[in-house]
């Protein structure tokens, strides 16, 4: 799985750097923000720009993620389109966490 | 180690031999290659020494010999020999000769070459004793592997027995299609009648996330939480008349935004394992004003058949799915059924299923072939929908569950 991560102030962006985010690479992705959430991290937003197709496996560990961040931490996710964000809407994420168009705007509402 | 040696002169064998047993090996003696190729054949030394000329059966055919039996053990073979000419090398080498040793004997070039002749049985020996284990692993594997598959046919056997037959409840025709991508499906469907008098009829579809065995287990559990217990409250029906909404006579069905509500809140998964969760639809038809009512969580849109509009469309509320998060409110949708209108419910290991060049069957396709077939009868439209899955993907192996549920209302 190929994930690069960069630090701004006390927000962790995750740029995910796959096409495809399915049962392949979900108990990765779901143990990498595991180990963040347990290293201390309470801001994570996930840059899913690269992502074109995600299935329930990589929503299952999306979401596991966020639940591994706890009561105190926040998971967001940016950058959604195309089928993930179909996925996101059949699915209603947004009741889950919450979405920003850009890194930039997530910066500024959260970093 | 022991060394036969090979020779039909007496006293060549005896320098041979004091050389050997001084040097600590364990020597045995044959005067000709007949009598070494019985001492072979019964007590298993895995080195030669052996002349070349000799009466009955000389070194080359020795060799042969040798090779041709295939021991189970491999067998050093140094050829002795007073001629140092190339032809008669080859001759030796390919009649299976290892090593060559040219008279009169050296003691320190014969000792190193045992010690060669030796390395090299070492190396075959680990080699040997590293694929009987391999091959002693590789049967238990076998044997693993024909006790899962056979377990897994049991399953899936299990579980197409829990698949309800296509049937009609009132006025309501149900059919379905089910192709499971690894013997046993995440994927579950159902349909009964939900109280004593006939009138609700109760159904659902329901996608367990990933597929096979982890995901199986957990639709063989809902499709036993699923049904309706007479006289008793399950969690699609009650056996008092609580809601307000049933006939009135005792058994009366749970609405159905929060049956999936009350599946969401008993399914959670452990700690923060949210990676078994599933999708589904779960409706209820009042057979008497022949509404439909249905909630549908994470799993994709319904299609609607209205046939006084000639249309198929996507109809629902999308919602979470269920086993994510607690404390999730549901919707219901709620649509009137006229005489031939039917509801088709899928599972997306039909809309995402892949073409060789990867493209997705897709929904619009789905919906087509749906509209397409609103003048033939269910199970020709079912069958159609099969066929042309198994031709988009080029075969039948599926890699996710592929199952729709559909229903007509066919009375008047």
């Amino acid at each position: 799985m190929l994930i690069n991560k960069r630090t701004k102030g006390d927000l962790i962006v995750l740029d995910v750097a796959e096409k495809r985010v399915d049962a392949a690479i979900a108990p990765d992705l779901k143990e990498y923000i595991a180990e963040l959430a347990k290293q201390g991290a309470t801001k994570v937003l996930l840059d899913l720009a690269a992502v074109e197709f995600m299935d329930s496996s990589g929503l299952g560990a999306v979401v596991a993620g966020l639940k591994s961040m706890g009561g105190r931490g926040e998971l967001a996710v940016c950058n959604v389109h195309g089928a993930v964000a179909d996925l996101f809407k059949l699915t209603r994420m947004d009741r889950v966490f919450t979405k920003y168009a850009t890194v930039d705007e997530a910066m500024a509402a959260i970093g | 180690m022991r060394i036969l040696v090979v020779d039909d002169s007496p006293p060549m064998r005896r320098i041979i031999t004091t050389i050997l047993r001084k040097a600590g090996y364990d020597v045995e003696e044959a005067e000709d290659g007949v009598e070494a190729w019985n001492l072979l054949r019964v007590n298993g030394a895995r080195f030669v020494v052996c002349d070349w000329q000799m009466p009955r059966m000389d070194g080359l055919e020795l060799a042969r010999r040798i090779r041709e039996a295939k021991f189970e053990n491999y067998i050093y073979f140094i050829l002795l020999t007073a001629r140092d000419q190339k032809s008669d090398l080859v001759a030796g080498l390919d009649a299976g000769a290892d090593d060559f040793f040219s008279k009169p004997v050296n003691k320190d070039e014969l000792l190193v070459r045992i010690r060669a002749g030796k390395r090299i049985l070492d190396l075959e020996h680990g080699l040997e004793e590293r694929n009987r284990k391999l091959n002693e692993a590789h049967d238990k594997l076998q044997i693993a592997y024909a006790t899962i598959e056979k377990d897994l046919q049991s399953a899936a056997t299990m579980q197409r027995a829990l698949l309800p037959e296509p049937a009609t409840l009132g006025a309501i025709l149900f059919d379905w299609l089910y192709y499971p991508s690894l013997f046993v499906a995440g994927d579950m469907f159902g349909y009964y009648c939900l109280d004593g008098n006939e009138r609700y009829i109760g159904f659902y579809h329901l996608d367990v996330a990933g597929h096979g065995i982890p995901a199986s287990l957990l639709s063989f559990t809902l499709n036993k939480v699923l049904l309706p217990s007479r006289g008793e409250s399950s969690i699609v029906s009650r056996a008092d008349d609580a809601s307000g909404l049933g006939s009135g006579d005792g058994d009366t069905f749970v609405p159905p935004e929060l049956v999936v509500a009350g599946l969401n809140e008993t399914f959670q998964g452990q700690g923060s394992s949210a990676m078994q969760y599933f999708t589904m639809v779960y409706g209820v038809i009042d057979l008497e004003t022949r509404r439909l009512t249905f909630c549908q969580a994470g799993h994709p849109y319904p299609m609607l058949l209205k046939r006084a509009e000639g249309r198929v469309n996507p109809v629902g509320i999308a919602g979470v799915p269920v086993g994510m998060v607690p404390g999730i409110n549901y919707e219901s949708t709620t649509q009137d059924l006229d005489k031939g209108d039917r509801l088709f419910l899928y599972s997306d290991g039909i809309t995402e299923c892949e073409n060789v060049k990867g493209e997705a069957f897709g929904e619009e396709q789905l919906r087509r072939l749906l509209q397409d077939g609103i003048d033939l009868p269910l199970g020709e439209v079912k069958e159609r929908l099969g066929g042309a899955l198994r031709a988009w993907k080029g075969d039948d192996s599926y890699k996710d569950d592929v199952t729709l549920l559909a229903l007509e209302w066919t009375g008047s």
